[in-house]
């Protein structure tokens, strides 16, 4: 593959072009953000995503940088966008975490963390959504950990909820969490970039070794454009 | 507080008869309501509006663990009147309660042949993948 062919840019592609549902991506740091776009049946796009601790949003996307048009049927997509409303009008706190195995969002809107889980990163918290829409987007069970590349990332983002933390919560409710977070280091992490290649394929769930090269792919072309 | 006397008390208590007529009837009339909701919005090309009333009116069902109510509506949804993508939120919704569901399996079998009148059987296959909810 010479091009990442369905990664869109918005000043290229509109995002009037979409088709009821996709994934936003965005440059933020040595990383991406990811979120999932939205469309009623004539209305504005929304994109539904998890901006950080406690900072569940369904804004416009003004912020994005890319996206990607999910390759299923419309009656599928409708489903999907009527859910991310859904789930956009419980207003929920969504607390910011890494491990990913069973947590899910209920058909009703709700948010469920699996046993050993604390939360969602913005990338766990799509594939949740997914979940919910009955489309598991990738093979979790294998997911590998990369401790030695994912390590330093996950570090640095318990720093900057240390640093800059939700103005609701108390400095004691941050420090616990954010010791759940340190026991989390080293756990596999889906990186935006690979759950938005996962999500440019019609067939699921992608296997980590696709969804890799896929997502390296999607990297290099936002970064390239950037 | 509530004492565990009454607590039991509450448990074996059972409406009387004329409550209970009264219960279903109520039922049958919000679903009834819900229904006909969707058929016209539907036929006024509000699907996504249809959507988001179908979700809702799910929700309730669902946080009142009100199954016999999520059984009776798929039974008596009328899969013609009511947009495809509706009927595949449907599908979507009652995944999660699949096992309390026992009209699903029927539903999903009249869903397929409606989405199978405009869409090739491949095409049927795809859009559902997942939604059959086998145990």
């Amino acid at each position: 593959m010479n091009s990442a062919s369905y990664l869109l840019f918005p000043w290229i592609h509109s995002f009037k072009q979409l088709r009821f549902a996709g994934v936003a991506l965005r440059i933020v740091g040595d990383g991406f953000h990811i979120g999932v776009l939205h469309r009623e049946d004539e209305g504005t796009v929304e994109c539904l995503h998890l901006a950080g601790h406690l900072d569940l949003r369904n804004d416009l996307p003004r912020w994005v940088q890319a996206w990607i048009q999910l390759p299923y049927e419309d009656v599928r997509l409708q489903a999907i966008a009527g859910l991310c409303r859904l789930v956009s009008e419980k207003k929920q706190e969504m607390k910011y975490a890494f491990r990913f195995a069973e947590s899910t969002i209920t058909p009703t809107g709700d948010i469920i963390v699996g046993n050993t889980e604390y939360g969602f990163t913005c990338a766990t918290f799509v594939l949740a959504l997914f979940r919910a829409a009955v489309i598991e987007l990738v093979d979790v069970v294998a997911w590998p950990p990369r401790a030695d590349e994912d390590a330093k990332w996950q570090a640095s983002m318990i720093q900057l909820i240390r640093d800059d933390p939700p103005k609701s919560v108390s400095r004691e409710d941050i420090e616990n969490h954010l010791r759940l977070l340190k026991s989390e280091i080293g756990c596999a992490r889906f990186r935006p970039e690979e759950v938005a290649a996962a999500a440019s394929r019609d067939e699921y769930p992608v296997h980590h070794e696709t969804a890799w090269k896929l997502g390296n792919h999607i990297a290099s072309t936002l970064r390239a454009t950037a | 507080m509530i004492c565990r006397e009454s607590s039991s008390a509450v448990d074996d208590w059972e409406p009387p008869p004329s409550s209970r007529t009264q219960l279903v009837d109520e039922n049958r009339r919000k679903r009834d309501e819900a229904l006909e909701e969707l058929y016209r919005l539907g036929a006024s090309g509000k699907v996504d509006t249809a959507m988001d009333r179908m979700y809702r009116h799910f929700h309730e069902l669902i946080m009142a663990k009100n199954y016999s109510e999520c059984n009776a509506f798929l039974d008596d949804m009328d899969v013609e009147r009511l947009p495809n993508a509706v009927l595949v939120g449907i599908l979507t919704i009652s995944y999660h309660v699949r096992n309390h569901v026992a009209t699903r399996p029927e539903a999903f079998r009249r869903i397929e042949a409606k989405l199978g009148q405009t869409m090739s059987a491949a095409r049927v296959a795809a859009t559902l993948r997942g939604l059959e909810g086998r145990q």
